[in-house]
Parts: structure tokens; sequence; C-alpha cells
């Protein structure tokens, strides 16, 4: 499958993770949520892989940055929901920390190597641009 | 006020370098030959022994009743598959930055839902907001 369509397809359920987060929020702090969901899919995944045998062996330096990529991650849930719960409006963090995807499209070309055209840098900011007047026009 | 606006951006601002090591993270990672979803299992798992820690120390109640249970179940499965699609992307598109754009412009259903379903109001500001993601995710895609 081609990126492009694995990240629409990611789209589509973004959104329908949305509309159950909104629910779930009702009936949870945000916080005891992102465990349940990332505990949760921690073990589902867990038991899948195991299924389809996949390996786990990997070079220790990849060890190394995917767990800190993870306690990154519980770092970045709690400490958004955090700045969100005493933002004097919610929109301005989510807003903030969009920049996310501007920034990350930069560091990708510049230490990756990976491509990036001014064309579609220009669509990056323009999207991003929306993205954030979005939230804060909310 | 002053210190709680500097407080939120603080805040803010830590979450996102924190966020910002993720994808180059696996991206690297995949060029090392560890597959997205064996990643994936990574993240989540340490993840959740940083909320465990946190939960611990803040000695939270975690008790939740069957229905929210079932639907935080139902959340899970779609969670996975917009991260197994997303992460599966990060690894193969051209640039990294691209796919988390295009899975953001979620933004744009979510806004449609809630103008359609929940009769939220649909102005020309947001009009011209969802014009921007879509005309951007265009540029982006070609």
């Amino acid at each position: 499958m081609n990126w492009i369509l694995l990240s629409l397809i990611a789209m589509f359920f973004n959104f329908v993770v949305f509309i159950l987060i909104r629910k779930l929020t009702k009936r949870m702090s945000s916080s005891v949520m992102s465990l349940y969901l990332f505990g949760i899919s921690a073990i589902y995944l867990i038991i899948t892989n195991l299924i389809l045998e996949e390996s786990y062996s990997m070079p220790k330096i990849a060890f190394l940055l995917l767990t800190t990529a993870g306690l990154a991650g519980s770092i970045v849930y709690l400490v958004l929901y955090k700045a969100i719960s005493i933002a004097p409006n919610i929109g301005y963090p989510v807003a903030v920390f969009s920049l996310h995807i501007v920034i990350t499209t930069i560091i990708s070309a510049l230490f990756l190597g990976t491509s990036l055209t001014l064309i579609k840098f220009i669509g990056v900011i323009i999207a991003a641009a929306g993205i954030i007047s979005l939230i804060l026009w909310k | 006020m002053e210190s709680s606006k500097h407080s939120w951006l603080k805040l803010t601002l830590i979450s996102l370098l924190f966020n910002l090591i993720l994808y180059p993270f696996v991206k690297y990672s995949n060029n090392l030959g560890v597959s997205s979803s064996v990643a994936l299992v990574m993240y989540f798992v340490f993840a959740s022994l940083g909320m465990i820690i946190y939960h611990i120390k803040k000695k939270t109640n975690l008790k939740i009743d069957k229905k929210t249970f079932a639907i935080v179940i139902l959340t899970t499965l779609f969670m996975l598959v917009t991260n197994l699609s997303m992460w599966q992307a990060v690894v193969i598109a051209p640039n990294i930055g691209y796919p988390i754009l295009i899975t953001q412009a979620s933004m744009i259903l979510i806004t449609l839902y809630a103008a359609i379903f929940q009769k939220e109001e649909f102005n020309i500001k947001k009009i011209l907001s969802v014009t921007l993601i879509f005309i951007g995710i265009v540029i982006v895609m070609l």
C-alpha cells in the first residue's frame, strides 16, 4: 500500500478516535484514559506480533531510541493535558502543539535526508496554518 | 494571570519538544531494520510504563465502569488502526511530516461532523481554515 492511502486511512480513523475520545473524556480524566488506551494497545499488539511471529531482535541503538520515544510519548501526553487544563483557552496549547507538523517536516529533511521540495513545504505550511486557525477559531 | 500564561506555554513547548523526537526515532529505527509494528509495541509499552509511574506517584484511582471500559476497547481498536497506518506511512513516505499532516487533517472531518450532527456553527472562518487544510494536503499529495 502506498503512503498516501495509508495516511488517508489514518486520517479517517483518527476522526473516529476523536469522536470516541470526546465521549470518554466526559467519563474519565484524560491521563487515566491515556493509560488505558496505551496499555491495552500494547497488550493487543504484543499478542498480534506473537501470532505473526514478528522478530523483536534489533540493534541496541534502535532499542534505546524506541525506549526513549515511548517514555517521551508519556511525557508528551501528560504534560500537554496539564497545559490544556491551565490554559485560558484549550485551543491555545493544541494550536502551539500543532507546530510539530512543520518542525518534523524540516527535521526529516535536514537530519534524515528525506526529500522536501519547496512546493510541498508550502503545502505543509498552508495546511498547518489551516489546522491552527481552525483550532483557534473554534 | 501572566504566570499562568507562561506556565501553559512552557508546558506546551516541553510537550512539543518531546514529540519532535518521536517520528525521527521511528524512521531511524526502521532504517536499522525494525518494523513499524514492533516499533509501535515498544512505543506503547514504554509510554504505558511512564504513565503507570505517574499514576502510582499521584495515587490515582484507576477504576472505571463496564460501559466506559467497552468504549475504551473500541477506541483502542480504532486508535491501533490509525497508528499502524500512520507509522507504516511514516516509514515509506518521502518525508515523515507528510503522513503526520494528512492524519491531522482529520480536523476537516471533525469540523464537518460537528456542523452536520451537532449543529455547530460553520462560519466563514471555519470554511477558510478547512479550505487551507484541503489545499495544503492536495499540494503534499501531488
